[in-house]
């Protein structure tokens, strides 16, 4: 009976502890509010990422981002507008600040044609659930009509406008899947800390995965690109001598290819929690 | 005019008359022609009390003409520039004679004999001698000392009659500070004052003063037992100079006082200065000596932007957008809210950066603009982007000498972000409709770049799961599938079940034939022949319901199809004689049954 009482009154503390001290994540971001506030921004700019390494939310993100702006870290403040945005898509404000960001980062904005904006890699799963109701549903009506209807010609119309409609979805669900999996591979070209209020210096995408190789092309910060897979359906990537990861990286448009050291590109989505 | 004691004839005497006339008439005959000039001097009376004045007379005999010399200064009697002159003629003897007497006011200073040495004058072109004279002063008498009181009396009362009251709020002032004080005139409601010629005026360089405005009257105010009316001004004091100063005040009141010359009318009531009938004098009104002790301000921890605030402030900054384009101005409004030395405060510094262009403040005060003591003094920046981007505002700090808790204080502006645009030069003022139609799309710039104060939701990733990673998503597929697979079983069993049928019953018929053959039974076989076309025909072209078939339908489906007309016709010709045979009761062979059977069978294989 008294491990029991014992068990119960410890459980209830640990919940009820819980409710009034919050989560790990939830103090860390108030402490950045905190530091933000008292105008030390260095300090906030390490409780969100502190928190950030726990979990995320969009005002975490949009916070960061806004901090890194401040700091003229413009690369840093795209990647986080973009992760915020992926978070709240539909939020105005991180938007029209991202486009801000893109307008003083003198970096192209992410294209926004109809491909990208209806096949985008948010719209994956929408495609996926319309393209699994069309197939059902399609396939579902040409049973009943296969053995219930004694209509030959009904079936073989509605078979071709059944064919049809499933190859328009499955088209924008590839699409869209596409997208998706190139968005699990993006990252955003940033300086690295030290150098990054240096707004003239670029990011080099180098010939081979070596310090001393001269740069393909360059990107500029906030600029984004996709990693290559290789044949194995791997991302491309190599460790050089001093221990450094290299990834063969492409721009956006595909037009620039080259080697980005991994502390020159910051992950939209984080590598550990892909896997 | 005439000193002529001697007789003189009738005769004599009128014409004595005419030579002064003439005299009189020539005032240019200045010297009479061989009269000797020669000078006395005298000081009348030549003993005299230190309380009581003397005078010092010059006569030059034989010229009236102005003499031209300089009077010695002796150290004890002050003696007075502007002389008396009285020019005479008259005959001695019969002999005319002309004098000049110049009259000087000595007023002693100490006592004791106190001469005039021999001095020299110059008349025409004649240089005479002025021979020396003295002048005793003795200690004051009795009479002097009473005088004396009395005129002191009359001085203090006079002091009472009119005076100014300097009312300071504090024992001691800091160098720079400003405080607010009162300056009252009291004027004695006897006192027939027609005006205040001037407000009061400080007498010494240690302080500063605001101006003096309009003053405020007060009536029946008691005070030394007098009723007064007090005129207020309130001023703003500033101490310039550190130590011990003093400061006074004065200011000059017009009075009507009584005339000096008899009135034509004897009556007291035409010299009484109240009723208009005396003439005006002006009087000076001084305030007493004030002491005040003038502090310098400590040096210890004197903040650097320390620039001579002296009072209790607060300070914030108000810029008037937060958002501009590159090379457009911005103006930010420094606010400085409090009491104090506002009238000798400088402004804050805020110099150009990399950031900003900023110009030199313009000033503006809201408040008690009379003492510039309390209110709110505005310094007015004009701020120049230098470029693009989200950058801060400088902030301002001021720092302020509190001088009743003698301590600096500092205050600092808040931080405030500016968004600088890039890159819109000009931008077409004319659409105005197109402006307030797109004004709805724009956000509101305060909005942007702010801090959340909340987490908001949590995710363990920044994206989310899409549906094919969704066990949802493929679990709800087998919800369909399992309908698919329903209805696809039902659907083939459903057919399966019809086919089968068909065959029962088609064996069926074809057993009855059979065994109609082998009884001779054509009643049965033909019977059995009609319903198996019935429903082999109406099977083949899927009719819901072969058997209510009649023989022209059935004739009918053979042909709405490309069957050969050779197999209609004969299908038609067993169908008629089916026909004939059940209702007319035709007999036939069990031979002929047989070839019919099986021709009947090739019949329905060709049908298409």
């Amino acid at each position: 009976m008294k491990p029991r009482i014992v068990l119960t009154l410890f459980a209830v503390i640990s919940f009820l502890s819980s409710l009034l001290m919050g989560s790990e994540e939830d103090r860390l971001f108030y402490d950045g509010v905190r530091a933000e506030a008292s105008g030390d921004l260095d300090q906030a700019v390490h409780f969100y990422l502190q928190a950030a390494k726990l979990s995320h939310s969009s005002n975490l993100h949009g916070n960061l981002a806004n901090l890194y702006f401040k700091k003229e870290q413009l690369g840093h403040a795209i990647l986080h507008f973009r992760k915020a945005l992926l978070l709240e898509p539909t939020n105005k404000e991180l938007s029209i600040n991202l486009q801000f960001a893109y307008e003083m980062a003198k970096t192209p904005p992410l294209p926004n044609d109809f491909a990208h904006s209806y096949f985008a890699s948010d719209t994956f799963s929408f495609w996926c659930v319309l393209c699994a109701v069309v197939f059902w549903f399609g396939f579902l009506v040409f049973i009943y009509l296969f053995f219930f209807n004694p209509s030959r010609a009904v079936l073989f119309y509605f078979t071709i406008g059944w064919i049809f409609s499933g190859g328009l979805t499955g088209y924008a669900t590839h699409f869209s899947h596409i997208q998706n999996s190139e968005l699990l591979r993006e990252g955003i070209a940033i300086l690295p800390t030290e150098n990054e209020a240096n707004q003239t210096k670029n990011i080099s995408l180098r010939r081979f995965a070596g310090e001393t190789n001269s740069a393909n092309t360059t990107l500029l910060p906030g600029q984004s690109l996709i990693i290559d897979l290789g044949k194995e359906g791997k991302i491309r990537t190599h460790e050089s001598a001093d221990g450094k990861n290299w990834f063969l990286a492409r721009s956006q448009d595909g037009k620039k290819k080259g080697w980005i050291k991994e502390d020159e590109f910051g992950w939209l989505i984080d590598r550990n929690k892909q896997e | 005019m005439v000193k002529n004691g001697s007789t003189l004839s009738s005769r004599s005497q009128s014409k004595l008359w005419i030579i002064l006339f003439v005299s009189l008439l020539l005032p240019g005959i200045e010297e009479i022609h061989g009269q000797q000039l020669r000078v006395e001097s005298s000081f009348q009376p030549p003993s005299i009390t230190i309380a009581n004045n003397s005078v010092y007379k010059i006569i030059i005999h034989g010229s009236q003409e102005n003499p031209q010399g300089s009077l010695p200064q002796i150290p004890g009697i002050s003696i007075s520039n502007s002389p008396q002159t009285f020019r005479s003629a008259s005959f001695i003897n019969g002999v005319p004679s002309v004098r000049l007497e110049m009259s000087f006011q000595i007023k002693p200073k100490k006592i004791g004999t106190h001469t005039i040495p021999p001095w020299t004058i110059k008349v025409g072109s004649t240089t005479l001698q002025v021979p020396g004279s003295s002048i005793k002063v003795v200690a004051a008498n009795q009479e002097d000392k009473i005088k004396q009181q009395a005129e002191e009396r009359q001085k203090e009362d006079l002091s009472q009659a009119s005076f100014i009251e300097f009312i300071n709020p504090r024992k001691f002032l800091f160098e720079g500070e400003t405080v607010s004080g009162l300056l009252n005139l009291f004027i004695w409601d006897r006192l027939p004052v027609s005006r205040i010629e001037r407000p009061p005026q400080k007498e010494g360089d240690a302080f500063s003063l605001t101006e003096l405005r309009q003053p405020q009257e007060k009536r029946n105010q008691t005070k030394y037992g007098k009723t007064y009316t007090v005129f207020s001004w309130p001023t703003g004091l500033t101490a310039a100079i550190a130590g011990q100063q003093q400061i006074q005040f004065n200011t000059s009141i017009r009075v009507r006082v009584k005339s000096r010359g008899n009135s034509p009318f004897t009556s007291p009531f035409f010299n009484d200065p109240f009723f208009g009938f005396g003439r005006e004098e002006s009087l000076t009104v001084k305030s007493d000596l004030v002491n005040i002790e003038v502090r310098e301000l400590p040096m210890i921890e004197r903040p650097d932007s320390f620039r001579g605030a002296i009072g209790k402030f607060s300070c914030r900054s108000i810029p008037d957008s937060d958002r501009v384009s590159l090379g457009d101005p911005i103006r930010l409004v420094v606010e400085i809210t409090g009491t104090g030395n506002f009238s000798a405060m400088p402004a804050p510094v805020l110099n150009s950066n990399s950031n900003f262009k900023i110009g030199p403040p313009a000033f503006s005060f809201e408040g008690n603009e009379i003492t510039m003591h309390e209110g709110k003094q505005l310094f007015e920046y004009i701020l120049t982007p230098l470029k693009p981007g989200l950058i801060s505002i400088p902030v301002i700090t001021f720092s302020y000498f509190d001088p009743a808790r003698e301590e600096y204080f500092t205050s600092k502006t808040i931080n405030h972000p500016l968004r600088v645009d890039p890159g819109e030069t000009w931008v077409d003022p004319t659409p105005v409709q197109q402006q307030t139609e797109t004004s709805d799309f724009a956000v509101s710039t305060t909005d942007l770049f702010q801090t959340e104060n909340e987490p908001g939701e949590w995710f363990q990733n920044v994206k989310h799961k899409t549906a094919i990673n969704s066990q949802v998503f493929w679990s709800l597929q087998s919800i369909p599938l399992f309908c698919a697979i329903g209805l696809g079983f039902y659907g083939w069993k459903r057919k399966q079940s019809g086919r089968d049928l068909f065959r029962q019953r088609q064996s069926i018929l074809k057993k009855q034939m059979k065994e109609s053959i082998t009884f001779n039974d054509a009643s049965l076989f033909f019977r059995a022949t009609r319903e198996r076309l019935r429903l082999e025909i109406g099977t083949f072209y899927k009719h819901p319901n072969p058997s209510s078939l009649s023989s022209n339908e059935l004739t009918t489906l053979l042909q709405s199809s490309s069957n050969e007309e050779d197999t209609i016709s004969e299908i038609e010709k067993i169908l008629e004689i089916s026909d004939d045979h059940e209702f007319a009761g035709t007999l036939k062979d069990p031979q002929s049954l047989e070839d019919l059977y099986k021709h009947i069978n090739n019949l329905l294989k060709k049908i298409q």
